[in-house]
């Protein structure tokens, strides 16, 4: 037990403290968290363009929105990084970091537009039009009534993406960005002692899961739509 | 109205369009100055992960930015669209990474005649032993300068192989872990699908002084690394540098054997640069 005990010690002392080896790891956390969020956030924004474009009523448009969605599902993110970086943007002065998140917002925003789209395809169209005979424009009518059921029908699948997204940024090591994954990998490098690393990544990227999981569920409160909200809308 | 409201439609999912496109302007070529002794600080060199350049390159006295690459390709890539300002090899894959790629040439030579060696298991210390009393030897001998003449000469034509015939005298296998495709250090020769390069005639000599099967196992480098210290591999056949020794031996998985070759690290950049 205590050989146990004193060799948990030695690996810690050398993957971590020696060096200040942890700031690798440290520095990487980070990597993750900002190309994780700022992606995701990018990616909610296109995803939203996406899908408002697809509702559009000029057939060209929906049509061409479609077509542009699925390019980006269908091609793997690896190749769209490396089309990125080593095809359209190669002589941009635009640095590695910010053509991944580009890519990765597309990547989810593609699949995010998917999301909103089915949910607020699945709001009936009966609703809608009993708004609208109530006087709400058709803007109101989408704030007030289709909204708040999409929001309720999306946010699951919704917060899989993040930890989707959240995943396929650990192939951005590739590319030479040191992230969370390419951390453990720098550490494994110096040390031969892969073992240890590789613990911390597995239970960092489980703390981004699980604080992820802590925002949605603020979000995620039932709120159910009153009277009085149509009454200050309208100006009563 | 109708048509208003169409045209106001139209207007605005083509500004929604153009805001998707204006978000990837801004993209100019990089202007660079070219690479001297003197002003390497700050530049962004491109290293393959865990190999001796990546380690040296990486001390703060050189000031440099490193970028940590798996694949050749990738940093051969981003070298030639001006991602990193150079990339750090050592002298004899340089030859021939600069012979098989004419636009890029060497820049600069970093360090010179540092001690390269090989990595063993910590749990055999007799091999390393047998190994190091052989290493010694072999340095004097002819066969060893030939080695190296061969190597110097690939910076001009392919690698001149010279098939060492494995000699088997007891029922020992030597495993040892290499890398495909490193020329001159070790590749598999596509015509004939055998390994070939100086450091596995180098260690054919050695399974041959021991009497033992060489058994050369392709993988990469992190595969080689949990396979060495669980001890499914003798030896990794990839040259380090002896000043990673003190690192690498702490955690007592690992053990680095007496100098095998001496070499140069320097940095390759684009020849337009220069």
């Amino acid at each position: 037990m205590a050989d146990l005990i004193q060799s948990i010690q030695g690996s810690i002392y050398i993957n971590l403290i020696y060096e200040d080896r942890y700031l690798f790891l440290l520095k990487g956390f980070g990597m993750t968290l900002y190309l994780t969020f700022l992606s995701f956030l990018l990616g909610t924004v296109i995803g939203a363009i996406f899908c408002r474009l697809r509702f559009s009523k000029i057939s060209a448009v929906s049509k061409a929105t479609t077509w542009l969605k699925t390019f980006f599902i269908r091609l793997p993110t690896l190749v769209l990084l490396i089309i990125f970086v080593y095809m359209l943007f190669s002589n941009s002065s635009l640095d590695t970091v910010t053509l991944a998140i580009i890519a990765f917002a597309l990547k989810t925003g593609a699949y995010i537009s998917d999301i909103m789209y089915s949910a607020v395809e699945t709001v009936d169209k009966g609703e809608i039009e009993a708004a609208r005979t109530l006087g709400m424009s058709s803007f109101m009518a989408f704030r007030l009534v289709v909204l708040p059921q999409a929001i309720k029908n999306a946010l699951p699948v919704y917060k899989n993406q993040l930890i989707i997204t959240m995943q396929e940024t650990s192939l951005v090591g590739f590319l030479a960005i040191n992230d969370l994954t390419r951390a453990s990998q720098v550490i494994t490098s110096r040390t031969m002692d892969p073992y240890l690393s590789i613990i911390i990544t597995a239970v960092a990227y489980l703390v981004i899961g699980a604080l992820s999981g802590l925002l949605f569920k603020l979000v995620e409160r039932e709120r159910h739509l009153r009277l009085a909200d149509f009454k200050k809308e309208l100006g009563e | 109205m109708g048509k208003f409201r169409l045209r106001k439609l139209v207007v605005k999912e083509v500004f929604l369009l153009l805001f998707l496109c204006l978000m990837f302007t801004g993209c100019a070529k990089n202007q660079r100055e070219p690479l001297t002794a003197d002003n390497l600080t700050g530049r962004k060199v491109g290293v393959m992960i865990g190999y001796s350049s990546d380690y040296i390159l990486s001390q703060p006295q050189y000031g440099l930015d490193i970028y940590r690459y798996d694949y050749y390709s990738d940093m051969t890539l981003a070298l030639r669209f001006n991602r990193v300002d150079a990339i750090a090899t050592e002298m004899d894959e340089a030859y021939v990474f600069c012979r098989m790629q004419p636009e890029f040439e060497i820049g600069l030579v970093v360090e010179e005649q540092l001690e390269y060696a090989y990595l063993f298991s910590a749990d055999r210390p007799e091999l390393l032993e047998q190994f190091n009393q052989f290493i010694r030897d072999f340095r004097e001998t002819e066969e060893y300068a030939d080695i190296l003449r061969r190597v110097e000469a690939s910076a001009d034509a392919p690698f001149q192989a010279k098939k060492v015939e494995n000699t088997v005298t007891t029922d020992r296998v030597l495993k040892v872990a290499a890398y495909d495709g490193w020329e001159p250090i070790s590749y598999i020769n596509n015509l004939t699908g055998e390994w070939e390069g100086g450091d596995v005639e180098l260690i054919t000599h050695f399974a041959n002084s021991l009497g033992a099967k060489l058994e050369l196992i392709d993988m990469s480098w992190d595969q080689m690394v949990i396979e060495l210290t669980t001890g499914l591999v003798d030896l990794l056949l990839s040259p380090e540098s002896l000043l990673m020794a003190k690192d690498l031996e702490m955690s007592g998985n690992i053990v680095m054997s007496d100098w095998v070759f001496l070499k140069d690290i320097v940095l390759i950049v684009n020849k337009e640069e220069n």
